[in-house]
């Protein structure tokens, strides 16, 4: 994979990021989400994680971005303050001076490390107790989808 | 090994990012997508160590465990910020502090 491609993603899942953040449109926003979903995605798609990518995809792009939806259209929302715009900007310029300075650095160190070869037993614990943490997943899915139609179900004083 | 670095710098952006938005959010719904966007960090992050070197089982699981619970901690948010609507009928932070006291 070219180095090219790489930049060319990393920038456009930053811009829709950012851009997805700074507007003032609920629709917009959105929208820009979803594409920074799915940039996301190809990237994980490019490297040769195609299962991770497809499960990203499947609940960001999907499912999160319905519910999302329907949040807005529940609560009517269509403006997103965002408080003062100029701080904000100003913000994220320091933020990626900041970011390209500790990532080179935090990544020269990485470099270093990556010469020692991962630990056999690491692995091994991983995979011995992989059914245990497929369990852990469920179960905190399951705990998530509960506690939601809990909250989302309407009581009869309401009524 | 350049394309690791670049990754890993797109991933420190998207996180310091997302926690500056957090901070100066005046939404419910805007701080959950800055959170959405907290956890693409993350996992890119995450992913970036098995880049370069085939296909890595650790970070693959790591990515998985992630995305799962970020998922579930979205739903539950969003939830939540349904009920207070109902309950204040606003979704603005400062507004709902006044309201509580």
């Amino acid at each position: 994979m070219s180095v090219e491609i790489s930049i060319l993603l990393c920038i456009a899942l930053i811009i829709t990021s950012v851009t997805s953040l700074l507007s003032k449109t609920v629709s917009l926003s959105l929208i820009l989400l979803f594409y920074s979903s799915v940039v996301l995605n190809i990237i994980f798609t490019i490297y040769g994680a195609a299962i991770i990518a497809l499960i990203h995809l499947v609940i960001f792009a999907g499912a999160i971005s319905v519910m999302l939806l329907v949040t807005i259209v529940i609560t009517g929302e269509a403006n997103l303050s965002i408080g003062n715009i100029k701080n904000y900007v100003l913000t994220i310029i320091f933020i990626i001076a900041l970011s390209v300075f500790l990532g080179l650095n935090i990544a020269r160190e990485l470099r270093a490390s990556s010469g020692i070869p991962l630990n056999g037993e690491l692995l091994e614990f991983v995979w011995t107790y992989r059914p245990w943490d497929l369990l852990i997943l469920i179960i905190i899915l399951a705990a998530s989808m509960v506690t939601a139609l809990n909250l989302l179900s309407i009581t009869r004083e309401e009524q | 090994m350049i394309e690791q670095t670049i990754l890993f710098v797109t991933s420190i952006i998207l996180i310091l990012l997302a926690m500056a938005s957090m901070f100066y959010s005046r939404n419910l719904i805007k701080t959950l997508m800055s959170f959405q966007i907290l956890v693409f960090g993350i996992n890119l992050a995450l992913f970036t160590n098995s880049v370069g070197g085939g296909v890595d089982l650790l970070a693959n699981t790591l990515v998985l465990f992630s995305v799962l619970v970020g998922a579930s901690v979205e739903t539950v948010g969003l939830a939540l910020i349904i009920q207070i609507y109902r309950k204040y009928g606003t979704l603005d932070p400062h507004k709902l502090r006044r309201l509580r006291q």
